[in-house]
């Protein structure tokens, strides 16, 4: 029974194993856009990517930079402007519409209603393109419906109704859906878009591993940077002139690729942390950091958001202190040596420090901390 | 990791509706057709009605001539009349995602009256039940091509609006509009015409299933069957509209294909019914409406067969109620079918708290 299994599991996981080389999509010098009456709006131009078998792709950039556009154009929905889209050395264009079903499918962000269907509905309707004129599911149809109701886990839901059920569980209906087409290349336009925390990282590590299980090339454009970052195993970025950078995450950070593609919005990546930089510092205070660990990177945060920049030689000198059971924070100042039991009362002190009204009452902190710490 | 579950534990759940609910449903449009047999201005024994449509024959001649000629060739139209009007709701709601969609409001009936008049009144004929008995079998011909091209064509301009106004609301408006131009076309040419006539039309219009004859009755089952069969093979291209255009297409379905073939359908059904029986409304809206919340779906595989057993139930109960038993007179079919109707849709919504949760 076992061996059966792994038969019939093994047909479902045979895309694009035999040639990892060769890209399933690809491009060149690709111009993406709309075409209107008189003249052409470009979105995107110089394009060239490719999508290989077994890579999950992350699609990143920021609002109207053409994400949207790229994948629709990708998916053979909307004409390119110049050059070409090919699947598998062939243009996009040149597929039928039941052929390229067979090669590519779609999880879109269309959430209007989908109509009163039962979550088995829908998922046979993923079969839609292998079904002869009657409709009639036949027990290999029904195989891979199962196989991806289970790597999905959408068993518990397979009788409800798709109105009934969470975005979460819905966007894995959907995804199941598109598992269940059978194809080679999977897009999904956003599709943690609206999720909460567990759901966006549930729905990212499913497609993770059905890219390395099955050999499926997924591509998906979202927001959500540090997901992209640690899931990606490329990352394609639109960047503000238009163009298109793609490459490993780690690489697109370190050559500041990522910096470049968000300057547009006032944004500062930061290449320590993978994210953006919420504060603005604004040149003037400095603090010098010495000691600690995971509370370095927390104490720096807590400061930033006071206006400091952590760098050496700053003009205040911070010391932590940590043992097994507490942690002390020690400030330098007028002569004096103040210390802290909690980042609260740092950022309070310096507060007064900068209003000038500078008295003893750091010691009422450190006084009524000790008096907390007692119960 | 949960991979437990081996791929042959999982459970696939069946997609047809519940058994005792479809041979319920058959047993009621039985019932309710011999009940639509017995019933009238003279009372048949059941057992009667019985023996002649098994082939028994009735002693009473009387009798079995009134089943046999008159009340067996209406109780047909009305199962014909519900189906096909059912189904094109049906298709037209799922065509437009809008939930008030249905052939007599977006003016599909209303392009079938006009098909009609410019047949009748153009070749000098008064459109009246009485002046449709006199055609022959061409003429039945004619006036389900004419019917059918009118109905085609309201539903292309319908389609070619829906095009560029993908908001429901104002398609409907828009569907009204165009339905009240061609009714006033209608009227104009009305206007024109003797005051009998005005009068037949205006009887035609009340809407008749007593006036299809034996030849009529051929041609139009014809049609509706042609019609019914296109809805049939196209239940699989309705789910799937139901994701959404851009889906369906990802899917590999060709829409332009689906909406010709559903405009054809639908066009042929609600213009063969409306050309012969006048305009009903409210059958077309409300059926759809009512299978999707007996059967708690929308999946199209269960809904079509459903919507026509529904349909005809409704019809047959419609003219069962029309004929008034007992009584002498008969009311008019359309008035019996929004009597009816109304209330349904309204129930539904209520029921449903909005119609898009049902639909």
């Amino acid at each position: 029974m076992m061996n059966s299994d792994n038969r019939k599991e093994k047909d479902f996981k045979n895309h694009g194993k035999q040639s990892l080389a060769e890209p399933l999509i690809s491009t060149q010098d690709l111009s993406i856009g709309y075409r209107r009456k008189k003249q052409h709006k470009v979105i995107g131009r110089h394009i060239d990517l490719a999508l290989h078998p077994g890579e999950l792709v992350c699609l990143l950039g920021p609002n109207g930079s053409g994400k949207s556009t790229l994948m629709r154009t990708l998916a053979g929905i909307q004409p390119s402007l110049d050059g070409q889209v090919f699947l598998k050395n062939h243009p996009v264009t040149a597929y039928s519409k039941k052929k390229l079903a067979k090669e590519m499918s779609l999880v879109l962000t269309e959430r209007k209603h989908t109509g009163n269907l039962s979550v088995y509905s829908i998922l046979t309707l993923g079969r839609y393109p292998y079904l002869n004129w009657f409709g009639q599911l036949q027990e290999k149809d029904k195989s891979i419906i199962k196989w991806a109701i289970r790597e999905t886990g959408i068993a518990p839901f397979i009788n409800s109704h798709i109105d009934k059920l969470s975005d979460g569980e819905k966007q894995k209906v959907m995804v199941a859906r598109a598992l269940i087409q059978e194809t080679p290349v999977i897009i999904l336009d956003e599709p943690t878009a609206h999720l909460d925390l567990p759901n966006r990282i549930g729905i990212m590590r499913l497609l993770k591993k059905m890219a390395k299980d099955t050999g499926k090339a997924i591509l998906l454009s979202t927001h959500e940077l540090d997901l992209a970052l640690q899931a990606a195993d490329v990352i394609w970025l639109m960047m503000p002139d238009q163009s298109l950078v793609t490459g490993v995450p780690e690489d697109l950070v370190i050559n500041g690729t990522f910096a470049t593609a968000f300057q547009k919005e006032g944004l500062k990546f930061d290449g320590q942390s993978g994210t953006f930089k919420f504060h603005e510092w604004d040149g003037k205070k400095t603090v010098t950091l010495e000691g600690g660990q995971t509370t370095r990177t927390w104490t720096a945060r807590a400061l930033e958001r006071e206006g400091y920049a952590v760098a050496p030689g700053g003009d205040l000198h911070i010391m932590i202190h940590e043992n097994k059971t507490h942690t002390r924070w020690q400030i330098e100042y007028g002569g004096e040596r103040h210390e802290f039991a909690l980042l609260e009362h740092v950022i309070k002190f310096l507060r007064q420090k900068d209003h000038g009204k500078l008295t003893t009452s750091n010691k009422t902190n450190y006084t009524k901390t000790l008096a907390w710490e007692k119960i | 990791m949960q991979e437990a579950v081996a791929i042959e534990e999982i459970k696939l759940p069946r997609l047809l509706p519940k058994l005792t609910l479809m041979v319920a449903l058959i047993a009621v449009v039985f019932v309710l057709l011999i009940l639509d047999l017995a019933l009238g201005s003279v009372h048949i024994p059941f057992h009667e009605v019985f023996n002649i449509l098994t082939g028994k024959g009735s002693e009473n001649i009387a009798w079995q001539k009134i089943v046999e000629s008159i009340r067996l060739p209406k109780a047909m139209t009305a199962i014909l009349a519900g189906i096909a009007l059912s189904l094109s709701g049906l298709q037209m709601q799922t065509l437009f995602r809008n939930p008030l969609a249905g052939p007599s409001v977006l003016g599909i009936t209303a392009g079938a009256s006009l098909g009609v008049a410019i047949v009748m009144l153009g070749s000098g004929y008064v459109t009246t039940s009485y002046a449709l008995q006199q055609f022959g079998i061409n003429g039945s011909w004619l006036i389900i091509t004419a019917s059918t091209l009118g109905s085609a064509l309201i539903f292309l301009i319908i389609i070619g609006v829906s095009m560029h106004i993908h908001d429901n609301v104002v398609l409907l408006i828009v569907g009204i509009m165009i339905a009240n131009v061609t009714i006033a076309m209608v009227s104009i040419w009305q206007y024109f015409s003797g005051p009998e006539q005005i009068q037949d039309y205006l009887i035609w219009t009340f809407g008749s299933l007593s006036g299809v004859t034996h030849q009529h009755l051929k041609v139009m089952s014809i049609a509706v069957s042609a019609g019914i069969l296109l809805t049939f093979l196209s239940s699989k291209y309705l789910n799937l509209l139901l994701l959404g255009e851009n889906y369906a297409r990802s899917m590999g379905l060709n829409v332009r294909l689906v909406k010709a073939l559903v405009i054809f359908s639908t066009s042929l059904m609600a213009g063969a019914i409306t050309g012969f029986c006048g305009p009903i409304g409210f059958i077309g809206i409300a059926v759809p409406h009512l299978s999707r919340s007996i059967f708690n779906t929308s999946d199209h595989r269960v809904l079509i067969p459903m919507s026509c057993l529904v349909g005809a139930a409704l019809m047959l109960g419609c003219d069962i109620i029309s004929q008034l038993p007992g009584s002498q007179s008969m009311l008019p079919i359309n008035s019996v079918t929004s009597l009816v109707g109304s209330p349904v849709v309204i129930w539904v919504i209520l029921k449903n708290r909005n119609l898009k949760a049902a639909f």
